[in-house]
């Protein structure tokens, strides 16, 4: 086969729920044209190719549970030019970091029969405490539009346009009215950043966080908005705090507050 | 894939299984042409999803369950609230069933087309991905993108998004569709509908070999449709059975090589779900132009044979 | 003119013939939960029979027990949604074989749109526009063809909201010009019209298509009971003497510590008020690179991009998927909400001659943690940390 002079792109998978990866595919209308641009070199949900590295772009989705995922990322880091993170399990550690604020083995327990069979860790860790990460995109599961934005920012040699501010920035572009404000609803838009489009006050509900915190969150000051004048109690804001983004430090670190 | 040994006697071992849902590797041992072992490790690490429910809100489960799986969280959702819903003592029905419903065929229409066009077709014509595919047969691999686009765009009419949809509840929906979003989509799906019947055509000419196996099919069954997301849990060897019933009659066993636990019915052992299980006990309930597209494709009211999945599956998307 | 009277069901007709000249009409109109500007095809779609409870972070739409029609104040949005656009393409790029790129400037072009119920507040808001977008050396082609093609139906506010303060920014709540036509609502017993202001020979010629009579003494007596009305139930008042002088005094006043313990930065406060013009534009590419567009986005003083200063051009661009080598001049919120509020209420003279504030109250009833410029700058005024001591520290 011809050598490619395409850049190689590479998509790998840590603990996640294969829905950031689906997010590519999911661009139905890009995919072809985008395979034109980039050789994907290894993308096991889409092909049985696989190209041996080194990679020009590695998208990582998936947090780090297991001994051999902490080796694995590591090999996938020095074969890597470029490596961006997808996702909320790759840039926080995802749903799964609740273990983090328990004892793992209960949780084994819980669940599998033969706990002895398992091999994981303490935490659920994002792939930056482990490798130096050139981009994390945001988002459980990210947005199709940046992820494509990412994409072409790269080929292009140009900084992505993907804002670290809060939903209520989009939320006020598309018009919608404050769900918090206007309808006592608990949200954490203010404090979360930016990137699903304020899908969720569009939908009548609170965000919920799924793209982490935003570049200066005071989750402080929400929370004691939350429980003073919305009537939420300890727990909404726990719980609320301890969800796709646990793992986040503002978000931890609140949620640590109210975990009384 | 590393096979050793002759053709009568061999070992395949493939480290990490391509275009599937999910991780996983598979060891198939062979001696004297007969197979004497295969297992299927499914090495996904552990999420703990079961344990760290405990103790959440009644509210939390569609929103959290849903992250078990990116391609399939409708499925996820809609038995998460099936299940808080009936232990409430609530029915959701009439147009929040039906709007729940649709929600479900957006997610069929765009987890099967992926899976036939770009996951499994491939496989029949020797092709690495459906990228190599959409080279020879362009059009093709453009209607089956168009079909799954389809399917994206019914679920983020109804529920917001096509991955972890934000608008499914307890009780229903946080705000439900206008009337011209959903006509909106009247022509496309009436495409789709049309793609859907040459999708049945095209799998239907794939080379199959000639194999068939003794399965115990389980799936859902609903008095009056095709069971989706309501029903009770039926097989072709007499169980029938209501969901909350099921750890009574299905026991898990957890084995060393996978994290995915093994399900036995406890009389009897392994079972066959799925495309093929459910199409092979509600065949009738198929709407006439999908039994129709079925027969036409060679199929009869039930298929054994597990590489034909494809063309069952292409009939649930009709 | 003199004061015209019309019926209140004569409004429709109004409306109509608006519609008959081609315009869009966009007006107050009920979505989830709130008074929100948005197209309408009559005067049935307006909030008739509604009103609005506002305070510090809340708002509530409630019935009234009559059926005003402009019975409510401002809520969430405000004009420039349609004047100065939260987003917008500005220009297309082509790679071309002889010139590299050719460059299309998407064409300044708007609809005839007919602003139904703008507030007196709201008129000074656009006034205020108008100076940063069409005063100047730079004028904003898309804002000038939204603002030429746009008819002004005001509305003087005959109650006022919880967060109100229009009363000390000198702004409301009568309309005084800028206008077409300028009603006011009258709710007496038995009695239910409006009388009309002319306030342009457009406005004459539209009022003249519907069967108006002169306004008796006693009409003109009841309409200024009503705006009096709306003066007397403000909800806030604010100290503005010399407030310029106390806000350059006090840059270093504790209170901006303070209020940065509560201020979320999450930019809702910029978004809503009606003078905020800030941008920032994108770039984007397709994948090719073959084609370019930037767009504009409203921005806000509270991002921390919007103060990003790039020291230095790269030595070596190998990933340049984050920000070139740099900072934000306001890295703290402190510094951002200083900013933001010495702005609107000081510098602001500095740049364009007036406040920056009209008063509508929208930032205080928006922010979802309530904070309240009026509190802000009067903590500012009356606790230590004040005078002109602190300058230059």
């Amino acid at each position: 086969m011809a050598r490619s002079k395409k850049p190689k792109l590479a998509v790998w998978k840590f603990a996640s729920c294969d829905g950031c990866q689906l997010t590519l595919l999911d661009c139905e209308d890009e995919l072809l044209p985008l395979s034109e641009k980039i050789e994907i070199a290894y993308f096991l949900e889409a092909t049985r190719a696989t190209v041996k590295g080194p990679f020009d772009l590695s998208l990582v989705e998936g947090s780090i549970t297991t001994p051999h995922d902490v080796e694995r990322i590591k090999k996938i880091r020095d074969e890597s030019e470029a490596l961006i993170t997808i996702g909320a399990c790759a840039t926080s550690g995802g749903i799964q970091a609740l273990r983090n604020f328990k004892d793992v083995a209960d949780f084994v327990d819980l669940v599998y029969a033969r706990p002895d069979y398992i091999d994981t860790l303490e935490t659920s860790t994002p792939i930056s405490d482990h490798v130096a990460v050139d981009f994390e995109l945001r988002g459980c599961p990210i947005d199709k539009g940046q992820l494509l934005e990412v994409v072409n920012a790269f080929l292009n040699g140009r900084k992505p346009n993907v804002s670290p501010y809060s939903v209520c920035m989009e939320c006020k572009r598309r018009g919608a009215v404050c769900v918090m404000v206007a309808g006592r609803t608990p949200c954490l838009g203010p404090v979360t950043q930016a990137g699903c489009g304020a899908l969720c006050p569009s939908f009548a509900r609170g965000c919920f966080g799924c793209f982490g915190p935003m570049e200066s969150p005071n989750a402080g000051s929400l929370s004691a908005w939350w429980l003073e004048r919305l009537g939420a109690s300890e727990e909404d804001v726990l719980r609320a705090l301890r969800t796709f983004n646990t793992n986040a430090t503002a978000f931890r670190e609140e949620s640590e507050v109210h975990d009384v | 894939m590393m096979s050793e040994g002759n053709v009568k006697n061999r070992t395949i071992k493939v480290d990490a299984l391509a275009r599937v849902e999910g991780e996983g590797a598979l060891y198939v041992k062979v001696s004297g042409g007969v197979v004497k072992d295969v297992r299927l490790d499914i090495y996904e690490p552990p999420r703990f999803f079961e344990a760290f429910l405990r103790g959440r809100s009644h509210k939390e489960p569609p929103d959290i369950t849903a992250r078990i799986c990116g391609i399939c969280p409708v499925a996820y959702q809609i038995s998460s609230c099936n299940a808080i819903e009936d232990a409430c003592g609530v029915k959701v029905d009439g147009q929040l069933r039906r709007l729940r419903r649709l929600l479900y065929c957006g997610e069929w229409i765009q987890s099967h087309a992926l899976h036939v066009y770009m996951l499994h077709a491939p496989d029949f014509f020797g092709y690495q991905d459906a990228l190599q595919l959409a080279k020879d047969h362009p059009e093709i691999v453009k209607r089956g993108l168009e079909l799954k686009k389809t399917g994206n765009e019914l679920m983020e009419v109804v529920g917001g998004r096509a991955v972890h949809p934000i608008n499914v509840r307890v009780g229903g929906f946080y705000r439900v569709p206008t009337e011209s979003q959903l006509s909106g989509l009247r022509d496309r799906l009436a495409r789709a509908l049309e793609a859907s019947l040459e999708t049945v055509r095209w799998v239907a000419g794939f080379d199959f070999p000639d194999f068939t196996q003794d399965y115990e099919f389980v799936a859902l069954r609903h008095p009056e449709e095709y069971a989706i997301e309501d029903g009770i849990l039926v097989s072709d060897r007499g169980l029938s059975i209501e969901a909350a019933e099921f750890e009574s009659h299905v026991e898990e066993e957890h084995v060393a090589h996978s994290n995915a636990l093994h399900a036995r019915i406890k009389e009897r052992g392994a079972y066959f779900v799925g495309p093929q299980a459910r199409y092979s006990l509600n065949f009738d309930q198929l709407s006439p132009l999908a039994q129709q597209s079925a027969r036409d494709a060679g199929l009869g009211s039930s298929c054994r044979n597990p590489f034909m999945s494809i063309v069952v599956r292409s009939v649930e998307l009709v | 003119m003199a004061l015209q009277t019309l019926e209140v069901s004569e409004l429709g007709e109004i409306l109509a013939a608006l519609a008959q000249r081609g315009y869009r009409l966009l007006a107050p109109t009920i979505r989830d939960g709130a008074i929100v500007y948005d197209e309408i095809d009559s005067h049935q779609d307006l909030p008739i029979g509604w009103t609005d409870e506002q305070e510090a972070g809340s708002y509530r739409l409630l019935r009234r027990e009559d059926e005003a029609v402009f019975g409510y104040v401002v809520g969430p949005h405000s004009w420039k949604r349609y004047l100065h656009p939260p987003a917008l393409t500005l220009w297309r790029a082509e790679r071309s074989e002889e010139q590299g790129f050719t460059i299309n400037e998407e064409r300044a072009e708007a609809d005839k749109v007919a602003f139904i119920g703008v507030r007196a507040c709201e008129l000074h808001a656009i006034g205020i526009q108008d100076r940063v977008f069409l005063q100047g050396e730079h004028v904003d082609s898309h804002y000038r063809a939204r603002r030429e093609n746009a008819f002004v139906l005001a509305v003087n506010c005959s109650q006022a909201g919880g967060t109100c303060f229009c009363v000390s920014m000198n702004t409301g709540p009568k309309v005084n010009e800028g206008f077409d036509l300028s009603l006011t609502e009258v709710l007496v017993e038995n009695r239910h019209f409006f009388t009309v202001e002319v306030g342009s020979d457009l406005g004459a010629e539209v009022l003249d298509e519907v069967a108006s009579r002169e306004a008796t003494a006693a009409e003109c007596q009841e309409a200024d009971r009503s705006v009096q009305n709306a003066v007397e139930q403000m909800g806030r008042s604010l100290d503005t003497e010399g407030l310029k002088e106390l806000l350059y005094d006090n840059l270093e006043h504790p209170r901006w510590l303070e209020v940065a313990d509560r201020c979320l930065t999450c930019g809702n406060c910029t978004m809503v008020c009606p003078t905020c013009f800030c941008t920032t534009v994108e770039d984007v590419t397709d994948l090719g690179g073959e084609s370019a567009e930037r767009r504009r986005l409203w921005d806000s003083c509270f991002t921390t991009e919007f103060s990003y200063l790039h020291v230095r051009p790269r030595v070596t661009i190998s990933l340049p998927l984050t920000l070139s080598p740099g900072g934000s001049v306001r890295s703290s919120s402190a510094s951002r909400y200083r900013q933001w509020l010495t702005h609107k209420f000081g510098t602001w003279f500095d740049q364009f001659g007036t406040s920056g504030c009209v008063g509508c109250g929208r930032c205080i009833t928006w922010c979802p943690v309530g904070i309240d410029v009026v509190e802000e700058l009067n903590a500012i005024r009356h606790t230590p940390g004040s005078g002109a001591s602190e300058r230059g520290e």
